[in-house]
């Protein structure tokens, strides 16, 4: 943090709510188009049934489960940098928290569409939710798709409180500065906040509590969504690693995410000073230890699959080496293991572009890791006469495409109509303006 | 000011030994009374439980050299201290090979498909290798860290003072002492979770050859991790007084330390359940057999839900409350309970596999034996803090710890004559 | 020079606003607010507050939430009673899932209502009173009300202490 006064943090951060320029409007308009793609693919797929996205017996969890599962856990470290990381008092949060968790709401909201788009008729959505209907039915609460219903609402409620009420004192600054309309809606969204004595005290006291609350969600949303997969008694789905291998990639691709996110943020709207090339180190090195980790998980599962002396087990593990999807594993072993290790040399950790190069590469690979793990398994499972052939359709890759497009639009409006970096938070780490400092001086 | 002279006191070494001395003659005893198959198992619950707790401990200073945490500073060197216990692991693994027929079913059935894995000479050297590549590694970093220690003189309060520390704190990071610790903690971590790995499944999952989890291993090492949490902060509390470091480790220190084993119960019984849930689930019977065995069978079921109480639902509850984890006697208390929790649950893995009588096979032996490894725990500790100094004053970041307490201590002395 | 309701005196520094309220304690006279930009330890301690009450808020609405979802839970199962698999009719192992991820939010939900509450938050009218916009910039703010010898009083604490400006509302 090397700004040097509250003057000077509202004027830096706030700066970029300024009129867009021509190309942010253009980058904008792209990614909606990208967004309405996708849209329109999701119509022409409710329109024509699930068969053209591709789904065949016995393979019927394909691309959009892979997204479901990619875009939660890319959520999972926007919570991990601004509630975690709160509570270890880490330094190095201030400047990217504010960003990391509106990463994680877009997230999580785009991966909740993905189970609607993958049940085909997504009207019938509802049937999730327990309340006392007509039909007289109650959902499965055993069942790990209610476990979803259950932890998938609760993170995005939990993170969208969160990070609205970290944005409380924020818009009541923005209030203050603006005119005409934008102070009418900046003043509604700050909810008449002062910053009295006294809000800030219970402010404090519930910001912590939110960010203890909001930790144990890092865990087990994840979990939760391993154990759609865990729980089936398939080989290569029913592994008991699944929980904190999920998890723990969860965390190694939301970190990758947020380094794509920020290194360009901070490059144009030059917030070197809020986001230090020490916070983005920071960040490789904790790219590291998860890398390891996923490492680790590969390893245990090919030696246990032998370990197991279960057939079907270890056939499972060749197929997945030598079977139809191998180009997929071998990429995300390159891509989620090797690369990351090149940021143990200190040189690459503070380059901006091999960290951008190497956070892509991790993101490609998390999104194959998710690919064959959820095709895998079923497409070729105990019985060879069940077994089944599927190749990516367009459908699904343009909804692919549509999700990262709509992503990237709601983050770039994000970013241009509310502040990217938190500006209390941020004045909090300044020293306070003191007389006696003034003297001294 | 920042200096530390008191030790233990020469008795304890005394009562150490006398410890040793009873695990000795229990453990031979047993072996030669006859009574060979629990007398082995004891041991091993016993060297699983305590080896995992050294390691732990000493992954810990390695964890705090890589996130360059300073708030835990000046008990650097109680977690260094476990260091000469560490390669104790390698002569008692091969202790464990003179009744390795007790122990390990497969030698008398062999299961032929895991054979290439399962057999003596690899189990042995494999985790041999290991271990022996996991305390090196260890005794190095505590070597890099103890021989800067002893080359330079601590710090006054003069050199607090603004403009010089940066400068010293500069030149301690670019010693070779703490390059070297910069450089081998990691290494430290990866070998950890590999050998431990390693160690968990080889030495607990072989006993029942035909189960078998791809969490066992990840699930062995966070809990060494957090025993040595736990063991760390009863080592901290006892050094409040006996080593003087009460000046300089604040109630905040505790404060943290309760929150990281609030954190830590939290991961163990989560990684417990991510097991469990699972097996539970698919209903598969060569995965469930062993829990039943050990949930559903007495005399097993009732010690699991003790374990489970005290590992899990006591220390999450209790460690909630402030005032619990500020006081350094209440957090050894359940610190103590904690481990003696987690005792018992290397038990109930080890247990059930040869123990088929009535009544829980705890007595004479396995406390015995016990105390036996908890006085070479204890003496390695002694020893060792007895020769070495105890501030790691040539560690950078214990510089930094003490600008950032010096710089409050001047906030706070302005604060009452500045402002108001 | 009579003063009619209230006061509000604007400070650049920190250190002078903690003088002032000391002062203004001492010599008895209510504070109403004190703003500042950013949550200052030192005015929370400096005004005394009591530890705040959403704590205990927070850990009793996650433990009922929690139950409230294995209650839901068993409800259903009580009356759509669907065998799956094998397992019991109420199953407390995967219902584990669900108290935890009920506790979460409903607690949750609680501390945010309690912090709305407590902040007296959504607030049509903030602007009644002594707010300035510079509290959200880089001053702060007391705000101090009373009768006319009281607030000459607290004029000259200000004044003392180093106020920019000093505000009648």
């Amino acid at each position: 943090m090397e700004a040097k006064s509250y003057q000077e943090v509202n004027e830096e951060i706030l700066r970029t709510l300024g009129r867009p320029r021509m190309r942010f409007v253009i980058t904008v308009s792209l990614l909606a188009l990208g967004t309405l793609i996708g849209a329109a693919c999701w119509a022409y797929q409710i329109a024509h049934g699930l068969g053209i996205a591709g789904y065949v017996h016995p393979v019927y969890w394909i691309i959009y489960l892979t997204n479901f599962v990619f875009w939660i856990g890319i959520g999972h470290s926007g919570t991990l940098i601004s509630a975690v990381l709160y509570l270890f008092r880490a330094k190095w949060r201030t400047g990217i928290s504010r960003s990391a968790e509106a990463m994680t709401i877009f997230c999580v909201f785009i991966a909740a569409l993905f189970p609607l788009i993958h049940l085909g008729r997504s009207w019938i959505f509802y049937w999730l939710i327990p309340y006392p209907n007509q039909r007289t039915l109650w959902i499965n609460f055993q069942s790990p798709l209610i476990f979803d219903v259950f932890a998938v609402s609760t993170y995005f409620t939990v993170s969208l409180l969160f990070w609205y009420i970290g944005l409380i004192p924020d818009l009541a600054v923005i209030r203050d500065r603006a005119k005409g309309i934008p102070r009418k809606i900046y003043g509604l969204f700050s909810l008449g906040w002062v910053g009295n004595h006294r809000q800030w005290h219970h402010y404090g006291t519930a910001y912590l509590i939110l960010a203890g609350l909001a930790t144990p969600l890092v865990l087990s949303v994840h979990s939760v969504v391993s154990w759609d997969f865990a729980l089936i008694i398939v080989p290569g789905y029913h592994d008991t690693i699944f929980a904190p291998y999920f998890v723990d990639g969860a965390i190694h691709s939301g970190l990758a995410m947020v380094l794509i996110l920020l290194i360009p943020l901070r490059k144009i709207y030059k917030f070197e000073k809020f986001i230090t090339i020490n916070d983005l180190e920071s960040m490789a090195k904790a790219m590291i230890v998860t890398g390891l980790f996923i490492g680790y998980c590969y390893g245990m599962e090919l030696f246990m699959a032998w370990y197991s002396g279960n057939r079907f087990e270890k056939d499972m593990i060749l197929i997945r080496l030598l079977g139809q999807y191998r180009i997929s594993y071998y990429l995300a072993v390159i891509c989620n293991i090797a690369a990351p290790l090149f940021l143990f040399s200190k040189r690459v950790r503070t380059n901006t572009r091999a960290l951008f190069a190497i956070a892509v590469s991790v993101t490609i690979g998390m999104w194959l890791e998710r690919y064959f793990i959820v095709l895998g398994p079923i497409a070729q499972d105990y019985d060879p006469y069940n077994w089944g052939s599927y190749f990516p359709q367009p459908v699904e890759i343009l909804i692919t495409f549509g999700s990262f497009s709509f992503f990237f639009f709601l983050f770039l409006l994000f970013a241009k109509f509310l502040p990217s970096v938190s500006i209390a938070e941020s004045k909090e780490d300044l020293e306070p303006p003191l007389r006696l400092r003034q003297k001294e001086r | 000011m920042a200096t530390s002279r008191r030790s233990f006191r020469p008795v304890w070494i005394v009562i150490f030994c006398l410890l040793i001395a009873i695990g000795a003659v229990v453990f031979l005893y047993g072996i030669l009374a006859g009574n060979t198959s629990r007398t082995w198992h004891a041991y091993l619950v016993n060297y699983l439980f305590w080896f995992s707790l050294a390691y732990g401990i000493v992954l810990y200073g390695a964890v705090m050299n890589m996130t360059t945490a300073d708030w835990a500073r000046p008990i650097k060197r109680l977690t260094e201290a476990f260091g000469p216990f560490l390669p104790l692991s390698l002569p008692m693994l091969w202790l464990l090979y003179i009744g390795r027929e007790e122990i390990f079913i497969w030698i008398r059935e062999p299961a032929p498909e895991k054979s290439f894995w399962l057999n003596m000479s690899f189990l042995f050297i494999r985790n041999s290798v290991g271990l022996i590549l996991l305390s090196g590694v260890s005794l190095a970093l505590i070597y890099s860290s103890v021989r800067g220690d002893s080359k330079i003189s601590p710090p006054s309060e003069d050199d607090l003072k603004k403009e010089k520390i940066d400068e010293t704190i500069q030149r301690r990071q670019d010693s070779p002492a703490w390059r070297a610790q910069v450089l081998l903690s990691p290494l430290l971590a990866v070998l950890y979770g590999v050998v431990l790995s390693s160690v968990g499944i080889d030495l607990v999952m072989s006993l029942d050859p035909h189960w078998y989890s791809t969490l066992f291993g990840a699930y062995y090492f966070l809990n060494s991790f957090y025993i040595g949490l736990a063991a760390l902060a009863i080592l901290s509390a006892v050094s409040l007084n006996t080593l003087g470091l009460k000046a300089l480790v604040k109630p905040y220190y505790f404060h943290d330390l309760g929150k990281i084993l609030f954190g830590f119960c939290m991961l163990s019984g989560y990684f417990f359940y991510a097991q469990f849930i699972v097996i539970w689930y698919g209903n598969l019977p060569e995965e469930t057999h062993y829990l039943i065995e050990r949930f559903r069978y007495s005399p097993w079921e009732n010690l699991a839900y003790v374990i489970l109480i005290i590992t899990f639902l006591f220390p999450i509850f209790i460690l909630l409350f402030r005032r619990i984890k500020l006081n350094p006697l209440l957090l050894s208390v359940v610190s103590v309970i904690i481990l003696i929790g987690y005792w018992l649950e290397r038990f109930i893995l080890v247990a059930p596999t040869y123990w088929k009588g009535e009544g829980l096979p705890i007595g004479i032996p396995e406390v015995g034996i016990a105390a036996g490894f908890f006085g070479m725990l204890a003496l390695s500790v002694t020893l060792f803090l007895r020769r070495f100094p105890i501030l790691p004053i040539s560690d950078p970041l214990f510089l930094k710890y003490l600008k950032r307490e010096y710089d409050k201590k001047l906030e706070a002395e302005r604060k009452k004559f500045g402002f108001v | 020079m009579a003063i009619q309701q209230g006061l509000v005196g604007v400070f650049i520094y920190l250190d002078d606003v903690l003088r002032a309220i000391g002062k203004l304690n001492g010599g008895g006279i209510p504070i109403k607010n004190v703003y500042s930009p950013m949550k200052s330890p030192e005015i929370i301690e400096a005004m005394e507050a009591k530890p705040s009450g959403i704590r205990p808020v927070s850990l009793i609405a996650g433990i009922l939430g929690g139950c409230s979802g294995l209650a839901l839970a068993t409800y259903a199962h009580l009356r759509w009673n669907l065998i799956t698999s094998g397992k019991p009719i109420l199953p407390w192992i995967p219902w584990v899932v669900i108290f935890f991820e009920m506790l979460i939010l409903i607690s949750v939900l609680c501390t945010v209502a309690a912090l709305l509450i407590k902040g007296r938050i959504p607030r049509i009218h903030y602007g009644k009173g002594g707010y300035r916009p510079t509290f959200s910039g880089d001053r702060f703010g007391i705000e101090v009300y009373g009768g006319s010898s009281e607030l000459e009083k607290a004029w000259a604490i200000m004044k003392e202490s180093g106020a920019e400006e000093i505000d009648e509302i």
